[in-house]
């Protein structure tokens, strides 16, 4: 970090790649914050290049695609290939019918592993049966659906 | 990231933070239209998209400083195309739309937009249809399927007075509505 914060001091710009290892180095906790503050002044009084500002862009990209909030592509995958549940309601209750299932693939079980930790916090906090599921908003359809997952997975038809 | 956050509060000023905000689109994209709200950005945010790896992008500050294409005055606009960025200002006049003030094309709670769109989708014609052929103008350029802004502004007027851009709406409805029955 100090070497680019001193190429910085000397008004120098920081090529794609080494913006990219700036980046990388201040998320990764190798950063005080007051080198941080630094970097980002030093950065604005030189001037910021599309070099530096793609490179810091890029890496944003790589990691909010890794800390997703709710995978939500994981669960369709899931829900896609591991199982498709047909959903049928009578008097309020909700009832799923699953497919046989197939060997999973190194991916699908991750997937699969990935809803099923989700599916094990929402359990906690949602209760059956439902008490309306007209109306839902989509994060509770999502719950919704995440805890069917996990019911059917642990106590099949 | 929490880290940086904290420490752009503290230091106050306006950092690359301020400029990267629509550049982290999860999806890796050939083609973008951009919109900004600030004028003296716009060659070097189509620089940047042009590092990020876009074949072709347009990035535009609207009058009246709006972040999208406006039919109130002159258009400010950075061109990425073949790894060089050209600027140039756009009226309303140059692509044979009329003028409008901002006012025009205020919009209202859900449901008053939900009726605008489909207003425009109908063919009504005024400010909003002319807006939204002038932005989809711009997009299509900005994509390369249309070879220039006029050229695109034509497809988009096809695609509504045909009746296409309404049946997408109504097959994306039907869509949402198959998928939320499908999961409920």
């Amino acid at each position: 970090m100090k070497s680019y914060l001193e190429k910085l001091m000397n008004r120098e710009s920081l090529t794609l790649e080494e913006m990219k290892q700036a980046a990388a180095t201040s998320f990764s906790e190798q950063t005080t914050e007051s080198e941080l503050a630094s970097f980002l002044t030093a950065l604005r009084v030189k001037g910021e290049t599309p070099e530096e500002i793609a490179g810091l862009a890029e890496i944003i990209r790589s990691q909010s695609a890794q800390t997703t909030d709710i995978p939500i592509p994981l669960w369709i995958i899931a829900a896609q290939v591991v199982m498709v549940p047909t959903v049928s309601i009578s008097a309020q209750q909700p009832h799923l019918s699953w497919p046989a299932q197939e060997p999973l693939s190194p991916n699908t079980a991750t997937a699969a592993s990935q809803v099923e930790r989700e599916a094990r916090m929402c359990w906690s906090t949602w209760a059956f049966p439902y008490p309306s599921l007209k109306n839902m908003s989509r994060r509770c359809l999502r719950k919704t659906i995440l805890h069917f997952c996990l019911r059917q997975m642990y106590t099949p038809p | 990231m929490k880290r940086f956050m904290s420490v752009r509060k503290n230091i106050g000023i306006p950092t690359i933070f301020n400029l990267i905000g629509p550049l982290t689109n999860p999806v890796a994209l050939d083609t973008q239209l951009l919109g900004v709200y600030r004028r003296d950005i716009l060659p070097l945010l189509a620089q940047t998209l042009h590092q990020l790896g876009r074949k072709r992008a347009l990035v535009i500050n609207g009058a009246g400083h709006m972040d999208e294409g406006s039919l109130a005055g002159e258009n400010h606009i950075a061109l990425l195309e073949e790894g060089s960025v050209t600027s140039f200002t756009l009226n309303p006049d140059e692509v044979n739309l009329p003028v409008y003030d901002n006012d025009a094309i205020k919009g209202g709670n859900a449901k008053d937009n939900a009726r605008i769109l489909v207003d425009v989708l109908s063919g009504k014609h005024g400010a909003h249809r002319d807006t939204v052929l002038f932005n989809a103008g711009l997009g299509l350029f900005a994509n390369g399927t249309a070879e220039s802004i006029r050229d695109g502004i034509r497809v988009a007027e096809e695609s509504i007075d045909s009746g296409a851009a309404m049946e997408k709406l109504e097959r994306l409805t039907d869509y949402s509505k198959k998928v939320s029955s499908e999961v409920i």
